[in-house]
């Protein structure tokens, strides 16, 4: 492509050259949408499951929570003992992502610390889950100018008041199974069709 | 075709300009990456690279990664201010054209 480097330019010639660079640089950083569809799932059957037991009055409504939390302990260590693989190129909003993320599991760490001690009631606190998990979608969603998510975001934050008004944990579970829906599973598959999409482009070019 | 006289000469070479554009977009980027993405020969690459470095509009950092030599190049501040300053004369020469 450029074997005449010195050839000279006009300036329309180095304004496309810079766009169709740009442009080039960011082709391929799309998200395949798997992180969203893996915690969508889990968030989704935990939640729906924790629905069919309330409802049955089964002694143990929040048993699908546990083995939830059990699965993220797994994926933690996982996480952290596996070599981190390093890509051909780092950019400034996967940065922002990676640190974004940090606060947001610290955040629910703190709700899920404060729920299992007590201070916060259970239904308030998966409210308070709703609430974080807006904020996560809204912030991915402007970065990545993805509609889905921030409609996504718009139906979680809704869920979140209506939780926080209905109260009853019934009601908490299945407005969290309808949000985890909108703003995860939705979104998720968005994301994975845009990046096969983008794959089978790339493969013919 | 406008005298670009007053254009910076490092800048104003096709290759330099899209290893630029393409570092400007990024964080920092491999070796492999920027060849993929100038589509350059590996040879050329590296000239236009060291000539980059040598300015100091970017850094190299040369390492090993699983027992492979790898290279990872950044913008560094100088890199973004000199493209920035050859966009915006590049638009002011478009401007006054007009």
């Amino acid at each position: 492509m450029f074997t005449d480097e010195e050839k000279n330019m006009s300036g329309e010639e180095s304004l496309q050259l810079i766009q169709s660079m740009i442009g080039s640089a960011r082709e391929g950083m799309a998200m395949n949408g798997d992180g969203f569809l893996f915690w969508g799932w889990a968030l989704f059957v935990s939640a729906v499951a924790s629905v069919v037991l309330i409802y049955t009055d089964y002694a143990s409504p929040f048993l699908p929570w546990n083995i939830f939390m059990l699965g993220c302990v797994v994926v933690l260590i996982v996480n952290l003992v596996r070599p981190k693989k390093r890509g051909p190129v780092k950019t400034y909003m996967g940065d922002l992502f990676r640190n974004f993320a940090r606060g947001f599991y610290i955040c629910v760490f703190i709700v899920i610390f404060s729920m299992n001690f007590g201070s916060v009631p259970t239904n308030y606190a998966f409210a308070f889950l709703l609430m974080l998990y807006g904020l996560m979608m809204y912030v991915m969603g402007v970065s990545m100018k993805l509609r889905a998510l921030i409609v996504g975001a718009i139906i979680t934050w809704t869920c979140c008041l209506a939780s926080l008004l209905l109260v009853k944990l019934l009601y908490v579970m299945s407005l969290t199974a309808l949000a985890v829906f909108a703003g995860y599973l939705i979104p998720g598959y968005v994301l994975r069709a845009a990046w096969k999409k983008q794959q089978q482009s790339e493969k013919v070019l | 075709m406008m005298d670009f006289k007053e254009l910076d000469p490092v800048l104003h070479s096709q290759l330099r300009l899209a290893i630029m554009s393409v570092l400007i977009s990024v964080k920092e980027a491999e070796f492999t990456f920027l060849k993929e993405k100038t589509n350059a020969t590996a040879g050329n690459l590296s000239v236009q690279i060291n000539k980059l470095k040598e300015v100091e509009y970017i850094e190299v950092v040369k390492q090993f990664k699983d027992n492979y030599p790898q290279t990872i190049c950044k913008i560094t501040p100088k890199g973004v201010a000199a493209f920035e300053n050859y966009v915006n004369s590049i638009q002011s020469y478009l401007n006054a054209g007009k």
